[in-house]
């Protein structure tokens, strides 16, 4: 049985049974079509300009999964975030470079991580400027502004 | 002691056992694949993965070997966890007769094959023969700092590509730094410092013993001119020192003038600071034939050894010269002001009383620091320099101070040196006592 095949059975069982990581932030995740194309729905962590709103992810796993990262976009035009394009929804995030990826990690590992961005950007490698700005000079209201700006409307 | 741990497993009930039994079939997972280890090879790391996962990461990843879980570098061919796969042939044992479903039959031929591709890569070259063909750049600190090919140790120079030149094999990681990780990291830290010491602070190293011989050059010239000018109306102010090992320094030393280098940015000045203080500390400690300390010497005065004839009146000066360094002090700090200023040759020499006042701190750590060694010197003192001797000959010291003028300066130098040279005990024994014997030229007295 093939990996992405086990990580659905882990999915899945992990989603119905709820799990204290997990569950506080995805609201779903499931495969499209085959087994290589995934979509989750992950909540805006709280604390943070997102909270209260979700956020759709597109996972497209590779030919060598696990021994190359997933790819990862967020859904364009919807996340607004200092180490997210605005316009394509990639997402700049260390693990999931070649370089500093691990086949001991999988997609649940992968949306953690992403969650876990959403609650810390990393202003110095940003793919969104402007809010890379805003969050270096430290405004904390024209960050929360600009965020809910894009995402209530 | 397994008895315990069995008996009270035993005692307890079907769910705690049930755990148990879970874990165990958990920790029998391959991380990579999320199935059953049918080989499981252990990394030097201690993580466990199935053969052909771990290969086909080391395939996909070959630049640079690292264990999927932890990230540390692997630099040697995991090895087969035999103990795991027991485990599992037992388990596997266990269940199969009761047994039939299509899928344990599935389970029993990956385990076949698994075995399978395993036997037969051993015959030939586990891991796709990375581990042969490959080597890691590997340098090793505590000999020549040189970056080198595991395999054959030749050197690997920047220019190199991904094989190394003499044995052929593929460089799969240029480490700057030796391996990182696991058990070994307790063995790093005990020389932190030193880590952190790569080749660009050893280049930086060169530089800065290079122009701290130019920089004592200098200020001996310096030194010079100003006698020159001044006349002898003035005091004349220079001073030298001497290390332990008899090594001449000039004051303002070397890292004070860089300590206010402001064209640095702090941390390169401490930086600096920190190499110019290691250097110092690596001429105290040479030994006077070794040939760092000769080079230095003849660097700094090359008329050294013309002068031994000298060597008699030579030490009587310098025994009344290496006067107390408090009373030098007193006398600095009524000059100071109108010389500080001119002293300063490349807009770096600070005033001279904030050096005294550092050099003072640093003389007196030295003090503390040395008093362990109080009998070994008592019993040198006596014997030989005796501070009281150096009183009745101050006199014939002036007189030659005056007669020598642009002279005396250099040979005082030269004085120190032979003194070095051959009476090493003695210079040392003085050193210990107190070691700002400080040559203050003053014409004037």
């Amino acid at each position: 049985m093939s990996r992405a095949a086990k990580e659905y059975k882990t999915i899945t069982k992990v989603l119905k049974e709820g799990d204290e990581v997990y569950s506080q932030l995805i609201v779903g995740m499931e495969p499209k079509e085959d087994l290589t194309r995934w979509e989750a729905l992950i909540r805006g962590p709280s604390g943070t300009p997102y909270e209260g709103c979700n956020f759709r992810l597109h996972l497209s796993l590779p030919q060598e999964y696990p021994m190359s990262p997933p790819y990862v976009k967020f859904e364009p035009y919807a996340m607004p975030h200092a180490n997210v394009d605005f316009r394509t929804g990639e997402i700049c995030l260390d693990i999931l470079t070649k370089q500093h990826w691990s086949p001991a990690w999988d997609l649940l590992h992968v949306v953690q991580a992403i969650g876990q961005l959403l609650d810390e950007p990393v202003s110095s490698s940003p793919l969104n400027v402007d809010i890379a700005n805003i969050l270096k000079a430290n405004d904390m209201n024209a960050y929360y502004g600009l965020v809910h700006y894009y995402i209530k409307s | 002691m397994s008895g315990v741990l069995q008996a009270g497993l035993l005692k307890k009930d079907q769910r705690v056992k049930d755990t148990v039994l879970v874990k165990l079939l958990e920790s029998l997972i391959c991380s990579i694949c999320h199935d059953l280890m049918f080989v499981p090879v252990m990394t030097q790391c201690g993580h466990n993965y199935c053969y052909d996962c771990l290969s086909s990461w080391f395939d996909s990843n070959s630049n640079e070997l690292s264990c999927p879980q932890c990230r540390a570098s692997i630099s040697d061919p995991p090895s087969l966890n035999s103990v795991l796969q027991q485990w599992l042939v037992h388990i596997i044992e266990l269940v199969g007769p009761d047994e039939d479903s299509e899928e344990f039959k599935t389970l029993l031929s990956a385990k076949e094959s698994s075995e399978k591709s395993y036997r037969f890569d051993e015959k030939n070259d586990l891991f796709g023969g990375v581990f042969k063909t490959s080597a890691m750049g590997v340098v090793d600190e505590d000999d020549d700092g040189i970056l080198r090919c595991s395999n054959c140790h030749w050197e690997l120079e920047d220019d190199v590509g991904d094989t190394c030149p003499h044995c052929n094999s593929r460089i799969r990681s240029r480490m700057s730094q030796p391996r990182r990780g696991g058990f070994e990291d307790e063995e790093d830290e005990e020389d932190g410092d030193e880590d952190s010491e790569t080749g660009s602070d050893m280049e930086l190293e060169d530089d800065i013993s290079r122009s701290l011989v130019h920089y004592r050059l200098r200020v001996r010239e310096l030194a010079d001119t100003l006698r020159r000018d001044r006349g002898h109306n003035d005091r004349q102010l220079f001073m030298q020192g001497t290390t332990a090992a008899g090594v001449p320094f000039y004051f303002p030393d070397y890292a004070l003038y860089l300590s206010t280098d402001y064209s640095l940015s702090e941390e390169e000045r401490s930086r600096r600071l920190r190499l110019v203080r290691n250097l110092e500390s690596e001429l105290e400690e040479d030994s006077p034939n070794s040939p760092g300390h000769g080079h230095t010497h003849s660097y700094f005065n090359p008329r050294t050894h013309n002068h031994q004839y000298e060597d008699d009146e030579v030490s009587e000066d310098t025994d009344h010269i290496d006067m107390d360094y408090d009373d030098d002090r007193d006398d600095m700090d009524d000059m100071d002001d109108d010389h500080a200023p001119r002293d300063d040759p490349e807009g770096g020499i600070i005033d001279l009383e904030a050096e005294v006042d550092e050099d003072e701190d640093e003389g007196s750590g030295r003090d503390s620091a040395e008093s362990g060694h109080d009998s070994d010197y008592y019993e040198r003192h006596d014997g030989g320099f005796v501070s009281g001797d150096s009183l009745d000959d101050a006199p014939v010291g002036e007189d030659a101070l005056e007669d020598e003028e642009d002279e005396d300066q250099e040979d005082q130098e030269d004085q120190e040196e032979d003194n070095s040279d051959d009476s090493h005990d003695r210079q040392e024994s003085s050193h210990r006592r107190k070691r700002f014997h400080v040559v203050l030229d003053s014409e004037d007295e």
